[in-house]
């Protein structure tokens, strides 16, 4: 079965202070509509955005981004 | 825009004036869409200088508009070669030759600044 980058952003956004979207993009110097793009899996970030993103939350990438079989509903 | 007016203008002496007024009538438009939609925009969002996502996006639309003028222009170049054969025909009777070529060119751009456009939306709208 085909793998499918996914994330915890907005998981993670809210766990820490309940950090606003923008204050995200701010931090990571990125645009507010590519962090929005991140979380709704439209986009993937490139490795160094990756990286800041994980640096934010103080967690490691893995707990950020996961590359994992995708799920199917039935 | 100058086959919207009227194809009687065109004529090889007028052609030149009404490329001139075309254009100008395209850089108002363009002033004009940029000043209305620069106010209606967040003031943040437009002082930000454009990130990795906005970079990607309009390599992506430049890609898709360089393969659509880079067709165009071989077909102009193939119609060239038909114009040899009896029988073909010029698009616009009243212009000569080059005139009716450089017309065609200049739709190419138009339409190849179009597709760069609506393939960005379509990113944008889509995701990558």
């Amino acid at each position: 079965m085909a793998k499918v980058l996914t994330n915890n952003v907005r998981t993670l956004r809210f766990h820490h202070q309940e950090m606003t979207q923008q204050a995200l993009a701010q931090a990571v110097k990125v645009s507010r509509q590519t962090i929005v793009a991140i979380e709704k899996g439209k986009y993937s970030p490139s490795l160094e955005v990756a990286f800041k993103i994980a640096d934010v939350f103080n967690v490691s990438i893995s707990e950020v981004f996961q590359y994992q079989e995708a799920l199917t509903h039935e | 825009m100058a086959y919207l007016i009227s194809t009687e203008q065109l004529t090889n002496d007028s052609f030149t004036k009404l490329l001139i007024s075309t254009a100008i009538q395209l850089v108002v438009l363009n002033i004009v869409v940029h000043s209305i939609v620069a106010i209606f925009n967040n003031k943040d969002e437009v002082e930000q200088q454009s990130d990795e996502r906005d970079v990607w996006i309009s390599l992506k639309g430049s890609k898709a508009a360089y393969g659509l003028l880079s067709t165009w222009v071989v077909i102009i170049l193939v119609q060239l070669t038909m114009m040899s054969i009896p029988g073909a025909y010029y698009y616009f009777d009243a212009l000569s030759a080059e005139f009716n070529i450089l017309n065609m060119l200049l739709a190419g751009f138009l339409l190849a600044e179009a597709f760069r456009f609506s393939t960005q939306l379509y990113h944008y709208h889509k995701g990558l």
